[in-house]
């Protein structure tokens, strides 16, 4: 485990994501683009029906994304719950803002970057702060979609010692013997805990930032999903 | 009044709005290539795959592999297992939720409702695998915290609780309710909150008491909330969940802990069956879709709320 990488891909998959979420919020707001029903439902098709996870697994291979780091970032990219949410904040932006921006000649970038990411920091915020913790708290690509051992991220090394601990305590089968195994399992557990408070203090730390927003985030995704 | 300009025809507004389609070409590439690539791939459930002809290449097999699973000595138990846990999740732990919500709201001191608050939403913000380490201290034979309230109160304190079948289900049950409670009763403290309060007072005037305001008010007022989440949730019924069960897994419960999530898993990528575990997450994936449009249109019919 390398901090400075696992903090440089925390950093590049918060990035990545944000932009294309709002990007896509944004555009997807636009009432009179053509095409905007049929794209909304078929992203919102796959909350629902899914290639499964062979299918899936194949295609990170044709994409090369097995094995790389590029496999914690695109995989999770956008998520359709946070799409909505995004959109529905931008939605309640006033429509006004956006006209007189056209009007002094914005182009549609402009409006994006200069008045909707100022005017959304809260759900931006909460987006963000939710795909990070998701991010960190992932195992399942790294336990198979990545061999290379040193580009685990921490919960799979988490569940690496979790499993060779629960091996372990199969072979203890009668009390005495875990009595007799005292003396060594006592090491290999507090390794385990020293391991989980260092996972868990970094979102114990974010948590009371994110709390109050929580209302709000799950309100929005609730009604209009 | 809103002035609400003529339409343009269809190409002048696509050309107008070129910029826009450039700001959402990457999620647009990004459900194609992660999404619907893979659901193309499905037709993997009828063939068989080979590294070296792909997907496309590959010679049809047919239903085969449908053949395959359903008279195999594996299917009952799987499909059961499955089954159990889709039910433990979508509707046993369901209207545990509600409660903690209606419970909240009923809370006088705002301060206990805030703590409450706080120590009940953390959970759903902790990894499966952190979860899972806990219970394995909790509940450790001799040396875990329920194993020794066990041997204190006078009982045998050396259960290995995670290595007996007979537990697993309800050691499931615990710690996804323990983990879910406080973040799936946000939604509905949010419907609470928007409850005509109007309604309380006409209700008291009439001589109701708290019970009964629940009863008659809260919970009508919030049934389109509760019916939403009932069918996303039921959407969910065949996928059990596939981190938490693959975590729980022992050699002492395995025979319960094998879910079609889980079975996927073991063929597939472990086992490099490709097409047999495909076709198995088809059947899984389709019966999720179809229990959703088939409740979505009950609930349509029934109570006029839909997903869509």
């Amino acid at each position: 485990m390398h901090i400075a990488s696992l903090w440089r891909e925390q950093e590049s998959e918060l990035f990545l994501s944000l932009m294309v979420t709002t990007m896509a919020g944004f555009v997807l707001k636009q009432y009179d683009l053509p095409g905007r029903k049929p794209i909304t439902i078929l992203i919102t098709f796959t909350m629902l029906f899914g290639g499964g996870m062979i299918p899936t697994y194949i295609q990170y291979k044709n994409l090369h994304l097995l094995n790389s780091f590029w496999v914690y970032v695109i995989p999770s990219l956008v998520s359709v719950t946070y799409l909505i949410m995004v959109r529905s904040f931008f939605e309640g932006i006033p429509d006004s803002l956006e006209e007189s921006a056209k009007l002094d000649g914005c182009g549609y970038f402009q409006i994006y970057t200069k008045i909707m990411l100022p005017l959304s920091k809260p759900v931006i915020a909460v987006v963000g702060l939710y795909t990070a913790v998701n991010h960190w708290n992932d195992w399942f690509a790294g336990a198979f979609y990545m061999s290379n051992t040193k580009l685990w991220p921490v919960q799979t090394v988490l569940q690496q010692m979790l499993t060779k601990a629960m091996s372990s305590q199969r072979e203890v089968t009668s009390v005495a013997q875990a009595l007799a195994h005292n003396t060594a399992s006592v090491t290999s557990d507090s390794l385990k805990m020293a391991a989980v408070v260092v996972t868990t203090v970094p979102i114990l730390c974010v948590y009371p930032f994110i709390q109050k927003y929580f209302a709000q985030g799950a309100m929005i995704g609730a009604v209009k999903g | 009044m809103q002035y609400e300009p003529p339409k343009q025809p269809l190409g002048k507004r696509l050309f107008r709005y070129w910029p826009l389609y450039v700001m959402l070409l990457p999620c647009i590439v990004y459900y194609i290539l992660i999404c619907y690539v893979p659901m193309a791939g499905l037709v993997l459930a009828f063939k068989d795959y080979s590294f070296k002809k792909g997907i496309w290449g590959s010679p049809w097999v047919g239903l085969r592999y449908f053949k395959t699973f359903f008279s195999s000595y594996d299917a009952p138990r799987l499909v059961k297992n499955t089954l159990t846990v889709g039910v433990i999740k979508c509707i046993l732990e369901f209207p545990f939720a509600i409660i903690l919500a209606l419970m909240l709201n009923e809370l006088r001191s705002m301060k206990f409702k805030k703590v409450t608050q706080t120590v009940t939403y953390l959970p759903h913000f902790l990894s499966s695998i952190i979860i899972v380490t806990m219970l394995q201290r909790i509940l450790a034979p001799n040396t875990g915290v329920l194993n020794q309230a066990i041997s204190a109160l006078g009982g045998d304190g050396s259960t290995f609780f995670l290595m007996d079948a007979k537990y697993f289900f309800r050691i499931l049950f615990s710690m996804d309710l323990w983990r879910n409670i406080g973040w799936d009763s946000i939604i509905y403290l949010a419907a609470i909150s928007s409850v005509d309060t109007s309604l309380y007072e006409a209700s008291e005037m009439d001589g109701c008491g708290k019970l009964k305001k629940m009863w008659h008010i809260t919970l009508p007022s919030i049934r389109g909330t509760i019916g939403l989440l009932f069918i996303m949730g039921v959407g969910g019924l065949l996928s059990s969940g596939v981190e938490q069960i693959w975590l729980l897994r022992t050699p002492g419960n395995m025979s319960l802990a094998d879910t079609l999530d889980v079975f996927v898993l073991r063929t597939g990528i472990q086992g490099g069956q490709f097409g047999y575990a495909t076709a198995i997450g088809l059947i899984q994936g389709f019966v999720g879709l179809v229990l959703v449009v088939v409740c979505n249109k009950l609930s349509k019919k029934v109570t006029e709320v839909g997903l869509w």
